[in-house]
């Protein structure tokens, strides 16, 4: 990956820090991936999250939307991370395009 | 009753395999609920289940100077750990006494951490904001939680004492699990040994074993591994050994740039 043709965005939740990368493509996101320190339960429905987001709109409202639906069918649990934290550290990214 | 074992000083990698077999027995209703204890032989760096090696560690320092890295199945940051540290997993069922809620659980299980300081003689808290128990604002035990196979557990340390040193040429962002006022490691957080005469090591473990049976509000008797967990965690070993696994994220990351 090389990370200059990456979107980059990072916001400290309390739960802990989230490094969003990932391309806009026509608008939608693609290619996106997440690094941190967090804690979600169970751990791997990050990867059910990143499989919602490619494809989504690169909007506030859309990748919101998509990360708390992949919250609720998954039950996640992420102590100090809210599906807005992710959303902000994502939209950092889209916004430094 | 829930089962006590204490492994003493075991292998990094292993000591990761270990607990997560447990766990699964736990979650099977195998095993009954257990708290573990262990030391590291060597010094190790653990890593969390969402981190990239390249951007968290030092690798040419860890590899030069013998620092096994060991990627956890749980999430969160990263530890330096070495044998001046007691290592603690309270492994319970998914539906046992253990919270469903993952602050509460945090909330319970570290209170034993408080109370052991108690029984020290020592006045420690629980921070919700940071899951960690601190001494006069320095975090004195980090820790972790992980839920899989039915099980629940609350992981973490218990300074004794630590080099602070060699966790500032590990890690490349010692203090960033620190209060955010915090610009050193040594600062933010504080060992047994800064605030007492270390008592006999069977003393301290004995006054963490009691925290958590009146955190928990059980009674614990001194158990032994069974065959199965034995078996399972060696197997496990293998991968957390692997170069594989411990460079899971970043291998994504490499595999990106070959597309690309």
């Amino acid at each position: 990956m090389v990370l200059e043709d990456y979107l980059k965005g990072i916001h400290k939740s309390k739960g802990g820090i989230i490094r969003s990368f990932l391309k806009v493509d026509n608008g939608l996101i693609s290619d996106i991936s997440f690094s941190g320190d967090f804690f979600m339960f169970p751990e791997d429905a990050i990867d059910v999250i990143l499989a919602r987001l490619n494809g989504t709109a690169a909007t506030e409202e859309a990748v919101l939307s998509a990360i708390k639906e992949v919250y609720g069918s998954e039950g996640i649990q992420s102590p100090g991370t809210t599906p807005e934290d992710f959303t902000i550290s994502i939209m950092q990214a889209v916004g430094g395009k | 009753m829930w089962r006590f074992i204490d492994v003493d000083k075991v292998d990094g990698a292993y000591s990761t395999a270990l607990f997560q077999s447990i766990g699964r027995h736990v979650g099977s209703g195998t095993s009954d609920e257990t708290i573990l204890f262990w030391r590291v032989t060597n010094p190790a760096l653990y890593l969390g289940y969402h981190q990239y090696v390249e951007d968290e560690v030092h690798e040419a320092y860890c590899q030069a100077n013998n620092i096994d890295m060991i990627r956890r199945i749980l999430g969160g940051g990263c530890g330096y750990c070495d044998s001046d540290q007691i290592l603690f997993a309270v492994i319970g069922t998914s539906d046992g006494i253990i919270p469903t809620n993952v602050q509460e659980a945090y909330k319970k299980v570290l209170s034993g951490v408080v109370s052991a300081l108690n029984i020290l003689g020592l006045e420690g808290e629980f921070d919700p904001t940071r899951n960690g128990v601190f001494v006069g604002g320095r975090k004195i035990s980090g820790n972790a939680q992980g839920r899989f196979d039915g099980s629940v557990m609350v992981n973490g340390s218990f300074l004794l004492d630590f080099d602070f040193e060699t966790m500032d040429q590990v890690l490349k962002h010692p203090t960033k699990n620190l209060r955010p006022y915090v610009k050193t490691a040594r600062q933010g957080m504080i060992t047994l040994s800064d605030l007492m005469e270390l008592p006999d090591l069977e003393e301290i473990k004995q006054a963490l074993r009691a925290g958590f049976e009146d955190a928990l509000r059980i009674g614990t008797y001194d158990g032994q591994l069974a065959e199965e967990e034995v078996i399972l965690a060696q197997e496990l070993t293998t991968l957390y050994t692997s170069r594989d696994w411990t460079y899971r994220m970043d291998n994504k990351r490499k595999k990106r740039q070959k597309v690309k």
